[in-house]
């Protein structure tokens, strides 16, 4: 790349431009830092926008079923394990590395399982609850990595399925389950009856440190004599692979922190036809409209040289994942190993997979 | 003969505002997740509290 780029405008935008620029108080400002204000001020606008809109949305659809789970496992949470059992072993100077897997596209794309099954990776491996299964199956299993996890916090009934498998049953009692207070029971029998090891936690999400948020009457009612405390909560981000993240080094004390498979987007080069199997883009869309290229964006991702597109879901989960990652304590190391996808950023150190294990004697 | 006095005035449409609202809909149409994000007025408490 030169430090001289040029962008060629007819003199009639470079005016509107120029006025534009003095509108907004920029005059003495140089172009490439008004650019640059201009480039953050309209995806914070639009991320902003994603995060309202869901927030409303999410809220309307799922509230009452966090609360029917929520009372459907009440029993099942007095008698099982709180997550901070995880805890008790580990402190910020013996916690080992662990490695999230996701179910992005790079996870398949670089063969990322397979590098890993066949590695001397001795830390923990915290598997989203999507991927667990293709994970299973493709030697990533609890025998060869002892400390295995696999995390849900998704409501819905069809999570089940996830778990719902003879591989799973193989290895299910060797298997720790991380499951939010909210989750299906239908998801809980299933890993039950497959003999795992249910360890249980709060998703934040309207906790205000009033009493008249159900984050903070679901904790009340989740005392007894083993869990005094209640249950520890987490910030999800919206979705499991953050999620695992926050597990990784609030309960966990992982130092070091590997994320595969959590691209939160899509190459540039996957065609909207095969996004739309991922995330279903609306049918009557215009792909040339300006409001598409604002929440369909294609980014460029400088540590990985890569182009990545993005959907709304994965702008709102990416914004909040990037902006998390630097505000987690200053022990934490967090290494971007998905070879491209949209996580990249302050505190992030972007490496190839491949680079690490070898750097790690793993 | 019926004498008007009306005030006249021509409505601008804000094309941002469009733009935002074409934005919103497509946004709102495009699925939403299965959880949400957790913001607080505290920022200490936002990713994980051992009790609350």
């Amino acid at each position: 790349m030169t430090d001289k780029n040029q962008i060629n405008v007819n003199d009639k935008i470079f005016e509107k431009l120029t006025k534009l620029k003095n509108a907004m108080g920029s005059k003495d400002k140089d172009w490439n830092n008004w650019f640059d204000d201009l480039i953050t001020e309209i995806k914070d606008d639009t991320t902003s926008t994603i995060e309202l809109i869901f927030k409303k949305n999410v809220y309307e659809k799922f509230y009452d079923v966090w609360i029917q789970n929520f009372a459907s496992n009440l029993n099942n949470i007095w008698n099982d394990h709180s997550v901070r059992e995880l805890s008790l072993n580990n402190t910020t100077a013996n916690g080992m590395p662990s490695i999230v897997i996701g179910r992005g596209p790079s996870l398949f794309e670089k063969n990322h399982l397979k590098i890993l099954s066949e590695s001397r990776f001795d830390g923990n491996i915290i598997c989203t609850d999507g991927v667990l299964i293709k994970a299973l199956e493709s030697g990533v299993t609890p025998e060869k990595f002892k400390n295995f996890y696999v995390v849900t916090i998704d409501a819905q009934d069809h999570i089940k399925e996830f778990y719902n498998d003879d591989i799973v049953s193989r290895y299910g009692n060797k298997i720790n389950c991380i499951f939010s207070s909210t989750i299906s029971p239908e998801t809980y029998n299933v890993a039950k009856n497959n003999k795992m090891k249910i360890f249980w936690l709060h998703a934040l999400f309207d906790y205000n440190k009033t009493k008249t948020s159900f984050n903070y009457m679901a904790n009340i009612m989740t005392k007894t004599y083993n869990h005094e405390k209640g249950l520890p909560a987490i910030q999800t981000g919206g979705n499991v692979g953050t999620s695992s993240w926050m597990i990784a080094w609030s309960i966990l004390k992982s130092p070091t922190i590997v994320l595969l498979g959590i691209d939160h987007g899509y190459p540039d080069t996957m065609s909207w036809d095969e996004i739309d199997k991922y995330h279903k883009i609306p049918s009557d869309v215009d792909k040339t409209s300006k409001s598409f290229k604002n929440a369909y964006p294609t980014i460029y991702n400088p540590d990985f040289d890569c182009y990545c597109k993005q959907d709304p879901i994965f702008q709102y989960y990416s914004k909040a994942l990037i902006e998390f990652i630097p505000r987690a304590p200053s022990w934490v190391n967090t290494i971007n190993a998905t070879g491209g996808g949209s996580i990249f950023g302050p505190g992030i150190t972007c490496m190839n997979f491949k680079k690490y294990l070898e750097k790690n004697n793993f | 003969m019926i004498k008007g006095n009306f005030n006249i005035k021509k409505i601008e449409i804000d094309e941002k505002d469009n733009n935002q609202k074409e934005l919103e809909a497509l946004i709102a149409k495009a699925g939403a997740g299965s959880h949400m994000i957790f913001r607080s007025e505290d920022k200490d408490d936002e990713l994980f509290l051992d009790e609350l």
